[in-house]
């Protein structure tokens, strides 16, 4: 059997295979449809200090190969996650990456002390890159000097492993990358949805009520993969790829362009057990090939 | 779940009724399922369908051909393979005591409806079924053949039955008069504001009942929040809490 194992900052995950926040609820959901001890991790919903109910209806729409979303960060809040969700995790066995985000840096450094706490959340994932409120971390995701000041000061109160979300929605994303790995955080995540809009043409009206949303699924996937190998190349903590994720050769796409880890999103939608199907089938493959270790084909790309 | 459709029929114009093998135990009047348009990944998402009827591990469906994804799905052959996760949500759940139950659908709103009153053969039916044209009326010989029924159809061209909408014959005062015989529970499906309509006519007769609500969906588990809806007991997803709401406890936002 191939060593799948990776390392994000101080967590071990038993291969690279995670679901993406937003996509796989609170875990639990997925209970029933795949082994969540056979996935790398899973991230949860995006927390908030207070629950919220997000973004009015009509709220997602589909597009050529993809998605559109504005959910707006609908969660049901810190405390209610830790009563009566994480409880109900731990006896899963699952290796937890809690999301979160706030309107303040004094919220997001609240919200990550209570998540750093909690028994059975084993990472912190912070998203500044939601393209669907007003408030919630875009505005730091879109000033370098903003995000590194928050990744250093949320970083300071946390022990676990502080994973930063990354937008897409930038003219250069390698001075974002620069500013996480600056402010002392563990890894990168990228990318978040791309800012996206469709039309109802029957009825000349926006096909999400917000009129804008962020797209995601198979069709940001070259996009994705571009944004992670330009993170790759500008620091040294670890990355993780995400975007549009639907294959083993999409998966390995991301891991050969440096990703150390890959995050599975839209997809859990069609086929909740793809991240674990996935994952079975990176070993099945590392064998075949005669791969000992994954670390092998992290950054195998060949450009010359 | 890979599974393999029986037959497959166009029904009225843009509408097909599919029947396939289902690979689950069992479902409910009220439940729904989400089925993959094929393996490509353009159509992507699932499409959620009311189950129309099941027996005997056989699972009924009726949709309307609104895009290219329905489209793939009405042209699929029987033999073909089909992808179905399910079933999912609530169901109808009138009261025991409920004898005589009024349907109320709107155009594929006939769905749900037409699988409770299969499954609750014993109970005397007023059915109430509306359309654009004579083309959107659909399965009424599925109803005609329960026990002891009386339907009236409505279309907004007139093509068939009473020209109007559903509500125009609770708005009839014999029609009125007749049904307040009912017991006093309805079951209704279709689009939201004839749901919305229903709703307050209930309110006004002081009837009770249970509205299946229609939305686009992208998972059918409670994950995507994308078919969220807001009710007097707060937000709700309407692919794990409901489809299925009680009369009186849908915050209407049209």
């Amino acid at each position: 059997m191939a060593n799948l194992k990776v390392s994000i900052g101080s967590l071990e995950l038993g291969n690279p295979v995670i679901t993406a926040s937003g996509t796989f609820g609170y875990g639990l959901e997925f209970a029933d449809k795949l082994d969540l001890r056979r996935i790398g991790a899973f991230a949860t919903k995006g927390l908030s200090l207070e629950k919220r109910d997000g973004n009015p209806m009509p709220r997602i729409c589909e597009t050529p190969s993809g998605m559109i979303n504005s959910i707006g960060l609908e969660n049901v809040g810190i405390g209610a996650f830790e009563r009566e969700k994480l409880p109900e995790i731990r006896k899963t066995g699952a290796t937890v990456i809690a999301n979160f985000f706030g309107e303040t840096e004094d919220e997001y450094a609240e919200a990550a002390r209570r998540l750093d706490a909690m028994d059975g959340v084993h990472a912190l994932e912070m998203n500044v890159s939601c393209p669907n409120v007003e408030k919630g971390g875009i505005e730091f995701g879109s000033d370098p000097a903003f995000l590194e000041k928050l990744v250093a000061r949320v970083k300071r109160d946390v022990r676990k492993p502080l994973i930063v979300k990354l937008s897409p929605n930038v003219a250069d994303i390698r001075p974002f990358a620069r500013a996480v790995e600056n402010g002392g955080g563990d890894a990168i995540s990228a990318i978040n949805t791309l800012k996206g809009m469709a039309v109802d043409v029957a009825a000349r009206r926006p096909r999400i009520k917000r009129v804008f949303g962020g797209l995601s699924g198979p069709a940001i996937k070259p996009v994705a993969v571009r944004m992670v190998y330009e993170c790759v190349r500008t620091v040294k903590i670890p990355v993780i790829g995400i975007g549009g994720i639907a294959s083993l050769d999409d998966l390995l796409e991301f891991l050969i362009v440096g990703a150390t880890a890959v995050q599975v999103g839209t997809m859990n939608f069609v086929e909740p057990g793809i991240a674990q199907r996935l994952a079975e089938e990176l070993s099945a493959w590392c064998e075949k090939e005669r791969i000992a270790d994954i670390r092998e084909i992290i950054g195998s790309l060949k450009t010359e | 779940m890979k599974t393999k459709i029986i037959s497959n029929a166009v029904r009225g114009t843009g509408y097909f009724d599919m029947e396939f093998e289902a690979g689950f135990a069992e479902a409910l009047p009220g439940q729904f399922i989400m089925m993959r348009v094929g393996d490509s990944r353009d159509p992507l998402l699932r499409r959620p369908m009311s189950i129309a009827g099941f027996k005997d591990g056989i699972c009924r469906v009726i949709c309307k051909v609104v895009g290219r994804g329905t489209q793939l799905l009405s042209g699929k052959n029987p033999g073909d393979a089909i992808d179905v996760l399910g079933p999912f949500g609530n169901s109808f759940q009138p009261p025991k005591n409920a004898n005589h139950i009024l349907l109320v659908a709107g155009g594929i709103g006939v769905a749900p409806l037409l699988f409770f009153a299969k499954r609750n053969p014993d109970k005397r039916y007023t059915v109430l079924i509306g359309g654009r044209t004579k083309n959107d009326i659909l399965a009424i010989d599925d109803f005609q053949s329960l026990r002891d029924v009386h339907i009236s159809a409505t279309t907004e061209d007139g093509t068939m039955g009473t020209k109007g909408l559903v509500t125009t014959l609770l708005h009839n005062q014999r029609e009125f008069e007749r049904l307040n015989q009912v017991p006093g529970f309805m079951l209704a499906c279709g689009p939201k504001p004839m749901l919305k309509a229903m709703d307050e006519i209930v309110n006004v007769f002081g009837w009770q009942g249970e509205l299946s609500l229609e939305e686009r969906m992208g998972c059918g588990f409670g994950v995507c929040l994308g078919c969220v809806v807001d009710t007097v007991g707060g937000r709700k997803r309407m692919c794990v809490d409901g489809p299925v709401f009680k009369t009186g406890s849908v915050k209407w936002q049209i």
